[in-house]
């Protein structure tokens, strides 16, 4: 299992094309932090919406922007999985010593994988329904508050332990 | 010494370069990333009612938002003041460095601006349209915020990689650029064609057929 998991982790063309062209990595960084922006914008807009910010725009308007956000997420997604499987190319490093050893990028998927069943919880519950069906002015119902300040926390958590990751490698 | 010599070993500073600790560099670098998308996140929120992505949305209730980016750019000025000293030198002499500062500068004058026309002097900035002034000025807060980002990533590069990451990443803007407004006009086409055609042009679904 972990002789696989190595394996599958380790891509050796990413490598190769990290070391040919020295603006790969920097490109990919410049996107991942775009992404990261977009990701702020449209998801941490609705969500401090749900917090009570700006009550005058209705949810189902500013859920309309949430695309943008998962775009952003993608790009994020696609950059750091160049980061991750090409690790090797930049610090002499492979992929699975870095997954089973660096704390910070542990935290960082660990947010991740919770963000992503807040958000799940958020729909399965009926929050999402039930907020995009709030007119302006309306205040966001005490759970969904709570889903919007998790996610908040989350994401920013992500962004924290996202920059430590390279001073623990 | 001069200024930045005494910043450089001035010993807070030095602990902050050289501690292990979670208070020590790593927590202004991890501030200056969140300060970052505090100040550009809502931005782009305001950015795409302004410019027409989110046509609807009510401009007065935004207004929420300016606390919210004021407290970025805050976070974003020390933490960053913080990191300059580490290194003081070093970034005064680095030209994408400068390039970074020059283009910050200018995107909090265009965004000071366009929040001024929309959230001080119009009482209801709902009634009408948003003007052609605070349209360019907003699309010109995007670009150079785009420009502080991209800048802000090759600061930690130098010679011919920031060069290399440049072209590589102008050449991806102009290929999707030229590919969104490509496709845009494509379906803009289709549109036209579908409208310019007479009523009865139009297939009626037929019922009961086989």
């Amino acid at each position: 299992m972990e002789s696989m998991l190595a394996y599958w982790l380790r891509w050796p063309s990413i490598e190769l094309f990290i070391t040919t062209y020295t603006w790969v990595w920097p490109v990919c960084e410049i996107l991942h932090f775009i992404g990261l922006i977009l990701l702020f914008g449209a998801v941490g807009s609705f969500d401090m919406r749900l917090l009570g910010l700006a009550k005058g725009l209705p949810l189902s308007l500013l859920n309309r922007l949430v695309p943008w956000g998962v775009f952003g997420f993608v790009l994020c997604v696609v950059t750091g999985l160049v980061f991750v499987t090409g690790i090797e190319a930049n610090v002499g490093s492979h992929p699975y010593a870095v997954l089973t050893t660096n704390f910070p990028l542990q935290m960082k998927l660990l947010c991740i994988a919770l963000a992503g069943l807040n958000l799940l919880a958020f729909h399965l519950t009926g929050m999402a329904r039930m907020v995009d069906a709030l007119k302006a002015g309306d205040n966001a119902p005490p759970l969904a508050r709570m889903f919007g300040g998790t996610s908040l926390a989350l994401w920013l958590a992500v962004v924290y332990f996202g920059r430590l990751i390279p001073w623990s490698l | 010494m001069d200024f930045l010599g005494w910043l450089h070993d001035n010993s807070l500073v030095t602990w902050v370069r050289e501690s292990e600790s979670l208070l020590g560099y790593t927590l202004y670098l991890a501030g200056h990333t969140i300060g970052m998308v505090f100040l550009v996140g809502p931005n782009l929120l305001i950015a795409a009612r302004v410019l027409g992505l989110a046509p609807g949305l009510p401009i007065k209730p935004l207004a929420a938002f300016r606390p919210v980016m004021t407290i970025g750019l805050w976070i974003t000025i020390v933490t960053g003041s913080v990191l300059f000293a580490t290194a003081p030198v070093g970034y005064v002499h680095n030209t994408v460095f400068l390039i970074k500062i020059a283009a910050i500068v200018a995107a909090v004058a265009c965004l000071r601006s366009v929040l001024r026309e929309l959230f001080v002097t119009s009482a209801d900035p709902d009634a009408r349209p948003v003007s052609a002034r605070a349209k360019r000025l907003t699309a010109a807060t995007v670009l150079l915020w785009a420009i502080a980002v991209v800048a802000g990533r090759l600061t930690a590069y130098s010679g011919f990689v920031v060069f290399a990451s440049m072209t590589a990443f102008l050449t991806l803007v102009v290929i999707v650029t030229t590919a969104a407004y490509l496709t845009s006009l494509v379906s803009h086409r289709g549109e036209e064609r579908r409208a310019a055609l007479p009523l009865d042009a139009h297939p009626t679904p037929v019922k009961g057929g086989k």
